[in-house]
């Protein structure tokens, strides 16, 4: 599995990370074992994963993250987001700007709070308008320069319009 | 006319010197070819047949002395001393050097200038009416509008990467004259008797390879809620524009593939959510807008004076002793708001000059003329030419003389040689054919003024492929460049109307045609038209009448 570039937002500012591995954050899988609560990972769900899991599982304990294609429909789970300490939106190429509209729904219509992470195949230079959308952490799944990277979040000290970032 | 304040140039500031890394590390190899395409695009950079292309914003078609003298010296140094005014009211350089842009996205900067999203898949230039706030059927002024949609689009952090190109047009006149119905969406300004003033919104308009034309999602939208029911509407089309298919990827695909009820249902849902969110504009949001384009204190104090001054010698004196004047002020002059004022349409197509084309002396010129003549601004018009639109009305003689004698005096405004015509295979790598010659051909053939006025009201675009800058299916007459193996032909449709009496897309005449026998096929479709005219009906009233088949006869008989 490659070596993404993970960005994450600390109390200090922004930090680098390049050796994270995209199974850190495992998926739930049929044939994997039942997560446990003394397990200090996140579970990642894909909305159908999620549809089939929540109620089969005991999730009391575990920290549940829910990893989003592009084209997901929130109404059938709005009222579990709270349950997700994470939720990642897959950007499948930086042209694909639905991810976007997406992450400002999450936090507009049904004011998610927790991370919200943008992945895939980005480009630096939309980094400042992904955190305007409300995205707080980003992995790339494309070579990109951290140096690049963290000082592209701020291109832009004002902004013409009001937008859904907390 | 609009200001920048801090922030603008802030912002501004802050794209320059984004797009100036950006560019360095695409001629360092750190950005691909692919990565940095929508980049360039969204600062205006398209890489042409022979050169790069910069598309310079003029938003909704507004430009003062001072920018008009920047795009002068830009022409000049950077360029090969000329540039064009687009369809869509912006300004395109054909030869900038790639290496030069980013300076001078600098120098535009100055002035209050910048070529922002006008291409990519973003919400492109607001366009609007070149006589708005003179116009004497005028609802309301759109620019206000125009200015907040502007704002409101600009940088706008969702809506950068969508499935294809957006474009806006506000109309603010009881006359639709900004082809409303052929954009992404349209806003029709109206004055609701209790609501005040708002908008009736259509979308899914357009013209390119499938024109259609828009539908209605709102009869009443009040003006606070415009930039949220936009928001709704672009987010809806964001979400589920395809992507698989970039001829179908525009939101007028989508409208027509789940009908223009789902989408609305669609639009209504998500904007019920956000309708009151910050997106809402105030009272104070619009008056502020507003009081950027307020009429000028000498126009309105000429109103009240009108009365006691007379000029020494009147327009009409002038009219009996010079008949080319009074032509002139037939075709090029029309009534403003005001009537002590008048506006002024400087054609940007005499015969020989690439409709729309101007040089950077023109520029100066120009940039003079209105400032002498019209409180320092002019306007760019989507049928590529400029207009003056306060010029007091003992003035118009002096203009005309000056206009003359730079070039700007052709009296065809609206007539059969008034033609619009994209750049076609002289300069863009996407055409199938050449428009230039065609235009040119057209005009020479057709040189006799007292025949071209006769004809009346007459509307001729050229487009040199199917992406149809030039909007050749909603004129008169359109013509269109089409490749038969390997060789240049043209396709003429008849009966378009880009709204101005009723929207409507033309219809293929016949088969193609070679390029010679163009001028050979528009005199006789004019032949067809003179022959079928009673009284002076229009090009358009005939067509009405007869339809296609008399004058398909004649062509192809
Ligand atoms: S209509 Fe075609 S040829 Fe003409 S400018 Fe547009 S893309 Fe180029």
């Amino acid at each position: 599995m490659d070596k993404l570039l993970q960005l994450d937002q600390g109390k200090s500012g922004w930090s680098v990370d390049r050796s994270i591995e995209f199974d850190e954050r495992s998926y739930l899988s049929a044939d994997q074992n039942s997560p446990s609560a003394s397990d200090s990972k996140v579970w990642l769900f894909t909305l159908s994963q999620w549809q089939l899991a929540r109620h089969k599982l005991d999730l009391t304990g575990i920290h549940c993250g829910l990893l989003l294609d592009a084209d997901a429909d929130l109404s059938d789970i709005a009222e579990d987001l709270p349950r997700f300490g994470v939720v990642v939106i897959d950007f499948p190429h930086f042209n694909d700007g639905r991810g976007f509209s997406l992450g400002a729904q999450l936090r507009e219509h049904y004011q998610f709070r927790g991370e919200m992470r943008a992945a895939g195949y980005l480009l630096v230079d939309q980094l400042n308008y992904l955190l305007r959308c409300g995205f707080d952490s980003f992995s790339f799944r494309n070579n990109v320069d951290p140096e690049t990277a963290v000082s592209a979040l701020s291109d832009f000290s004002d902004s013409y319009q009001p937008s859904v970032a907390v | 006319m609009y200001i920048y304040d801090q922030r603008d140039h802030t912002l501004l500031g802050e794209r320059v010197d984004q797009f100036k890394r950006q560019t360095k590390r695409f001629l360092s190899g750190e950005l691909t070819e692919e990565e940095f395409l929508p980049l360039r695009l969204q600062n205006g950079l398209y890489v042409q047949r022979l050169a790069p292309m910069l598309r310079i914003a003029v938003p909704y078609g507004m430009l003062s002395s001072l920018q008009v003298r920047k795009l002068a010296h830009i022409t000049r140094h950077y360029d090969k001393g000329y540039c064009h005014v687009t369809t869509r009211q912006n300004i395109q350089l054909n030869w900038p050097r790639l290496e030069d842009v980013p300076e001078i996205l600098e120098e535009l900067a100055s002035v209050s200038m910048h070529a922002i999203q006008t291409s990519g898949n973003c919400i492109r230039n607001v366009t609007s009416d070149a006589f708005a706030g003179v116009a004497d059927d005028e609802v309301a002024d759109p620019r206000p509008y125009c200015e907040l949609v502007r704002q409101w689009s600009t940088l706008h952090p969702e809506f950068a990467f969508l499935p294809r190109k957006f474009k806006i047009a506000i109309n603010g006149t009881q006359q639709d004259r900004v082809a409303m119905k052929f954009h992404d969406i349209g806003l029709q300004i109206v004055d609701h008797e209790q609501q005040g003033l708002g908008f009736e919104v259509y979308v899914g308009g357009g013209m390119g390879r499938t024109p259609v034309i828009g539908q209605q999602v709102r009869d009443f939208l009040p003006q606070q809620y415009l930039l949220s029911y936009l928001c709704a509407i672009v987010r809806t089309y964001n979400r589920l524009g395809r992507r698989d298919n970039k001829y179908k990827a525009r939101i007028k695909i989508l409208v027509k593939a789940m009908g223009v009820e789902k989408f609305r249902t669609l639009v209504e849902e998500e904007w019920l959510k956000i309708k009151d969110s910050y997106a809402l504009l105030s009272t104070d949001d619009v008056e502020k807008a507003r009081s950027y384009f307020t009429e000028p204190k000498s126009i309105k104090d000429a109103a009240s004076q009108s009365e006691s001054v007379k000029p020494q010698t009147s327009n009409e004196d002038m009219e009996v002793l010079n008949p080319a004047f009074s032509q002139w002020l037939t075709r090029n002059v029309r009534a403003h708001r005001n009537p002590t004022y008048a506006a002024v349409t400087l054609s940007l197509k005499p015969t020989g000059v690439a409709p729309g084309d101007i040089t950077a002396d023109q520029l100066d010129i120009l940039a003079d003329l209105a400032e002498r003549y019209s409180q320092g601004e002019l306007r760019t018009t989507h049928e590529q030419n400029v207009v003056l639109a306060d010029v007091s009305r003992d003035q118009l003689f002096s203009l005309w003389i000056e206009a003359r004698g730079a070039g700007f005096a052709t009296p065809n405004i609206e007539t059969l040689t008034d033609i619009v015509c994209c750049p076609g295979g002289d300069f863009c790598a996407l055409a199938n054919a050449k428009s230039l010659p065609i235009a040119e051909s057209i005009q020479k053939t057709f040189d006799d003024m007292d025949y071209v006025y006769d004809l009346g009201e007459l509307s001729l675009n050229i487009s040199g492929c199917m992406n149809a800058c030039a909007h050749h299916h909603v004129s008169d007459i359109g013509i269109l460049g089409v490749d038969k193996k390997g060789e240049e032909f043209y396709q003429v449709m008849l009966g378009g109307d880009d709204g101005r009496r009723k929207a409507a897309i033309g219809k293929v005449l016949g088969p193609a045609s070679a390029r010679e026998a163009i001028p050979r096929v528009v005199q006789r479709i004019l032949d067809v038209f003179l022959e079928h005219r009673i009284a002076n009906e229009s090009f358009a009233e005939v067509y009405q009448r007869i339809g296609l088949s008399y004058f398909k006869e004649r062509v192809y008989g």
